[in-house]
């Protein structure tokens, strides 16, 4: 038979641990996250139960090892989570992915013992929150430009600087800061963790965002705040430091669109299958049909590119520009899918019930956070043409 | 043999143990069965009833094609870990399905139960009767303190393996709980009646059925579902139970004559018009009621 979920049976194909994961994260989302999406996105409210909630069904660092409190689970796991909290909202995954792939995986990666041991079982508990400042007001797409800068001092270092569009900045408890600092005669970007208590930090809330209101977004100013050595990362030097993390986001979010595009179309299938005009349920028109038709030929390829990147991941063999292909396909289908999806939900379509628009709104950030779509686009075709165009040759 | 054991009693509970380990040789050992009371679950994977369905050719088919955990038996797990958690009970969980059915019974360990059986190779289309003797049989052999299970399985709605265990077994059975309590060594069940609701005493070893009213059944966590890769899970052929060559060949004693769609409703008659109209309609609409449902 035909499954119109699922059309490629990928979920058959998932090992049982993983697909029992799923069905956990599933179950959790329907029954506590999607009853307060619509609220939480109109009202600007992210529910501070939500992170205590996530970290009791284990889904904050979820493959991080188990012996600093994470899941370790695969890769493939974290990314099924992932589909199912943005199967809800978006904005629920930008907490989750940034917990999860962007806080605690570079302490796990790059920390000393006492970092990991320090921080990774609080935020797997939701004990803590954290968050991860690379962007900052005029250096987005090119971080290499940033000005944040630690200089040395007696026992650490002293950071001055500003980040901003930070995820969960204005409630969190601890920050994964990436600034330059001079190594023999160069500047290097190197990554510390700081917390927010600590005199000199600020986090300052980014008011009237459209888009992703269930998450808090917002700033980290940083006037001569002092941070103790043993708070650097030992090793990672330069770009390649983020760079893991957002690789490992980026991941997510590919997983995670598929959640929203899928939400879209049911909503969407359901929607013309009732609605009835001329006469006739609008599902037995032509153009809706194929509408639905073009939808699930591209969440099969959302579903399918999003499973074999998670197989890649866990075996040790993924490159980077396969993330950037997976991000950028998938969230560009995902918004095809919910302005579509919007579109044939006629005037409900607009209205916060039926959550279309919430998720076309929403996708507009995902499109741009994580490297924008068509920054991706630019490294795909540096690998395919060996031509880097990032900056304009005039 | 389980109504001369003494509860409590390590003498006599490790004399029974002994026989247990006899009985089972050539069957399977259990861990650690001599510490603990144990609840035995008996649960069933039905298909997913909440996803969509259609009908072919006298079957169902259901849009999510992976089976879950019958609600009501999740239900009864949900009790039987909390008074697990409350009073220190084992709890094992047996299923009668396929082999693939192991996931399925996995979810019951990720939720939180110790141990499970799976009991494979059921005679085909066995009905509640059949199903009835296999769990007795293998209720026989464990020797739980008490069984709980759900009241009825979300697919077929019959209700009749319960009931029909507790006979087998000659155990007092409660019906459609709606709360469990464990005191005094007996188990206090709140049962809901059609308008009213009674608390009956039930002492070990007793058989319960449950509402799915009876709790919310916890979702399992992640590191639920890692550790249950680590619990025992037994899979066990029917015809290796005691008197199993009989079990593995019995017959259902009912057959499905054909399985159709629910009839649709017909459907309402729209009456427009002034207040005449609507009274006259209304009347012969009355009228057309029989004489005997309009009461007095
Ligand atoms: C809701 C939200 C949450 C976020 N959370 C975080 C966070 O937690 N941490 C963090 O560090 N950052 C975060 N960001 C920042 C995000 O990563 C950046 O917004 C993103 O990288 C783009 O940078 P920018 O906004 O400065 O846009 P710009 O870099 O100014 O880009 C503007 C446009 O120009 C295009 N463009 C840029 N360069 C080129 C080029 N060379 N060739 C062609 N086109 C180009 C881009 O594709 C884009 O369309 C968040 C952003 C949002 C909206």
């Amino acid at each position: 038979m035909f499954n119109i979920h699922d059309p490629y049976l990928f979920e058959d194909e998932l090992a049982e641990d993983d697909r029992m994961i799923m069905e956990a994260a599933r179950e959790y989302c329907q029954a506590n996250l999607e009853p307060r999406a619509l609220r939480g996105n109109q009202d600007e409210i992210f529910d501070p139960e939500i992170p205590k909630e996530m970290a009791d069904m284990g889904l904050l660092g979820a493959s991080i090892a188990e012996e600093y409190g994470g899941g370790g689970a695969s890769q493939t796991a974290y990314g099924l989570i992932a589909r199912e909290v943005e199967r809800v909202d978006s904005g629920y995954r930008s907490f989750m992915s940034v917990q999860s792939s962007l806080v605690m995986v570079p302490i796990e990666k790059f920390g000393t013992e006492e970092q990991k041991k320090q921080y990774l079982p609080k935020l797997a508990s939701a004990e803590m929150i954290g968050c991860f400042g690379l962007t900052e007001p005029d250096h987005g797409s090119d971080p290499s430009s940033m000005v944040t800068r630690a200089v040395p001092t007696d026992g650490g270092w002293v950071l001055n600087g500003a980040k901003t569009w930070i995820t969960n900045s204005p409630i969190a408890d601890v920050a994964i800061v990436w600034a330059k600092v001079k190594e023999e005669e160069e500047d290097v970007i190197r990554g510390f963790i700081v917390e927010t208590s600590w005199k000199g930090v600020s986090t300052p809330h980014i008011k009237d965002k459209m888009s992703l209101r269930a998450s808090e977004t917002g700033e980290l100013v940083f006037q001569d705040v002092f941070v103790p050595e043993t708070h650097m990362f030992p090793d990672i030097r330069g770009l390649k430091g983020p760079f893991t993390c957002l690789n490992s986001a980026r991941y997510g979010i590919a997983w995670g669109t598929v959640g929203a595009a899928e939400f879209c179309y049911e909503r969407s299938r359901t929607y013309v299958g009732e609605r009835k005009q001329f006469g006739h349920p609008l599902a037995a028109n032509q153009l809706p049909q194929t509408k639905l038709a073009n939808m699930l030929t591209d969440i099969t390829t959302m579903q399918l590119l999003a499973w074999r990147l998670g197989q890649l991941r866990d075996a040790g063999k993924v490159d980077p520009a396969m993330i950037s292909l997976a991000k950028r396909h998938n969230v560009g289908k995902a918004l095809d899918i919910a302005r579509v999806a919007r579109d044939m939900h006629g005037g409900n379509g607009v209205t916060g019930d039926y959550r279309v628009i919430h998720h076309v709104i929403n996708l507009e950030s995902v499109n741009t956070y994580e490297g924008t779509y068509d920054i991706h686009g630019l490294i795909l075709g540096r690998e395919i043409t060996g031509i880097q165009a990032f900056v304009p040759k005039g | 043999m389980q109504h001369a054991r003494v509860l409590n009693s390590g003498k006599i509970q490790n004399e029974w143990t002994s026989i247990w380990h006899i009985q089972t040789e050539a069957f399977f050992l259990y861990s650690d069965m001599s510490q603990d009371r144990t609840i035995l679950v008996c649960a069933k994977e039905t298909p997913d009833t909440y996803s969509d369905l259609s009908f072919s050719g006298g079957s169902v088919q259901f849009s999510n094609p992976r089976p879950v955990l019958n609600a009501y038996d999740a239900s009864a797990l949900e009790e039987a870990l909390v008074l697990s958690e409350a009073h220190g009970f084992r709890v094992h969980v047996v299923m009668i399905g396929p082999e693939k059915a192991s996931e399925t019974l996995r979810k019951a360990l990720a939720m939180g139960a110790d141990e499970a059986t799976l009991l494979t190779d059921a005679p085909k289309d066995a009905d509640s009767a059949v199903i009835a003797k296999i769990l007795a049989a293998f209720v026989e052999q464990f020797g739980p303190d008490a069984v709980i299970m759900g009241r009825q399985s979300q697919d077929t709605d019959v209700g009749l393996a319960g009931g029909m265990l507790a006979d087998h077994l000659q155990w007092p059975w409660t019906t459609n709980a709606i709360g469990i309590r464990f005191e005094q060594e007996a188990f206090w069940v709140k049962r809901q009646g059609d308008s009213a609701q009674e608390w009956i005493d039930s002492p070990m070893p007793c058989l319960i059925t449950c509402s799915n009213n009876l709790n919310d059944p916890r979702i399992p966590t992640l590191k639920g579902i890692m550790a249950s890769k680590k619990k025992p899970m037994h899979i066990v052929a029917i015809d290796s139970l005691p008197g199993g060559d009989a079990l593995s060949t019995l017959a259902p004693s009912t057959t499905i004559e054909s399985l159709t769609p629910m009839p649709e409703r017909a459907a309402g008659e729209l009456v427009e018009g002034d207040l005449e109209t609507l009274v006259e309609a209304l009347m012969k609409g009355l009228g057309s009621i029989p004489e005997t449902g309009v009461g007095s």
